[in-house]
């Protein structure tokens, strides 16, 4: 594309996305905190404000070793699977697995980050994740999950006082949405309104505010515009997150 | 040319013998005390590539050299212990950089699952040409690893979503001059079809 050469300082990743340089600073913190400090922290978040993309973008930069939890794991499961992520061959026992994945974190210093973390919030796993990290000695574990997440952990005071930092995620702002744009509409010039209307009728959230871009490249493509501007606004289809109100007479 | 019976150059990467993790796990076995002689034993590596390596690792600080009293051979100590994996090391100490962009395109698309090779771009921490991206992709779903959700559809301008579904492990599958897909995770080859 020959007439977007002007644009040659594009944002090319993630990176410059609050929630992503967030997660990066608390990984920094936990990473390289005095002795004797707690080496734990959590990233909570509402659903869709980009906790997920912001872990995989760390990830890449600091080496980390991310795995995303899911409901139906046992204490097993979790073990094989923090194995596999690491890359280093899983223990005959749970037992084993944790001193396997304590032995390779101490090790190498990667950072642990656990998705979709409010899902550990049982005895069990609680009890793994204290075994984890005192026999890794005290290496950076990354807990990320929904906005409840601290208050959930309260209940288990073990694994809650050795929580170094607590970050939320924080709802994204005009700037992100014109960093979005860029990156999942490039072709399209998009003005400053259409931006500001875009991040109203996605209440902020970095997921409906993709979802809307995607409308607006729809409706950018149907009509063979590379500029969307304010008189544009009123033919876009908004998703503003709600579920359609029963239709009359039925 | 070269005779038939030694073949010349470093072998596919499906078909090599023991390398670097081999030669870090026996040289861990003894960390104190670690000798070409003794990790060449243990692996079967030939005794000049555990020599080169040993040196690389010195000159990348995690081994250090013990002085050996003159006609002895000398021996190593191991300073920094990296965990399981090897350290992949140059000779002169510095980090082999070679597969950083596979590696981290096949983390961005385990962390999403769902994705066009545009998003595997900026999911990445480093600079990943768009025919990299593109390219490993297609060479991915010839081999199977991949299941197209959109097709690409160049006259509306949009381009192809994938799905991953063979999340094999950490390691990122790589593509083989001889036209063929080795996952270091299992050992398994499959051929890239559709004639790339």
């Amino acid at each position: 594309m020959l007439d977007g050469m002007e644009k040659i300082n594009l944002v090319k990743n993630v990176a410059p996305l609050r929630n992503v340089m967030l997660l990066g600073a608390v990984i920094r913190q936990v990473q390289y905190r005095d002795e004797g400090m707690p080496g734990m922290a959590c990233f909570h978040g509402f659903s869709g404000y980009g906790k997920s993309q912001a872990a995989l973008y760390n990830t890449q930069a600091t080496g980390a070793c991310w795995v995303e939890i899911k409901s139906v794991w046992t204490r097993k499961h979790l073990v094989e699977k923090i194995c596999h992520a690491l890359g280093i061959p899983v223990g005959r026992t749970v037992a084993d697995s944790v001193e396997n994945i304590g032995e390779e974190l101490s090790k190498s210093g990667r950072p642990l980050l656990l998705d979709e973390a409010h899902i550990l919030c049982t005895d069990g796993m609680m009890k793994l994740l204290h075994d984890i990290y005192e026999s890794s000695l005290g290496s950076p574990i990354v807990l990320i999950g929904e906005e409840m997440l601290p208050q959930s952990l309260a209940r288990w005071e073990r694994v809650h006082n050795r929580i170094l930092v607590w970050e939320p995620a924080q709802p994204a702002d005009l700037r992100e949405v014109g960093i979005l744009a860029q990156l999942k509409c490039p072709e399209l010039q998009i003005s400053e309104e259409v931006l500001t209307k875009v991040l109203v009728e996605s209440q902020a959230v970095a997921r409906r505010i993709v979802t809307n871009l995607h409308q607006i490249k729809d409706y950018a493509r149907t009509e063979g515009k590379a500029e969307i501007t304010a008189a544009d606004v009123p033919h876009i289809r908004w998703q503003i997150g709600k579920a359609p109100s029963p239709r009359g007479g039925m | 040319m070269a005779p038939a019976s030694k073949p010349m150059g470093r072998r596919p990467a499906d078909k090599a013998s023991a390398g670097r993790q081999e030669m870090w796990h026996a040289l861990k076995r003894t960390p104190e005390e670690i000798t070409v002689t003794a990790v060449a034993e243990a692996t079967g590596v030939h005794r000049s590539t555990v020599l080169r390596y040993l040196n690389a690792l010195t000159a990348g600080g995690y081994l250090e050299a013990i002085p050996a009293p003159a006609g002895m051979p000398g021996s190593w100590r191991l300073i920094r212990d990296v965990g399981y994996h090897a350290p992949r090391v140059r000779a002169d100490g510095s980090a082999v950089t070679q597969g950083e962009i596979t590696a981290q395109i096949w983390q961005a698309m385990i962390g999403l699952k769902r994705f066009d090779f545009r998003e595997l771009m900026q999911g990445a921490s480093i600079d990943i040409p768009e025919a990299t991206a593109k390219d490993y992709c297609k060479r991915l779903l010839a081999a199977g690893y991949l299941r197209v959700l959109v097709k690409a559809d160049p006259h509306a301008g949009r381009i192809a979503r994938y799905q991953l579904i063979r999340p094999s492990g950490p390691a990122a599958p790589q593509i083989q001059r001889v036209r063929q897909v080795y996952d270091p995770n299992t050992g398994a080859v499959y051929p890239a079809e559709g004639g790339l």
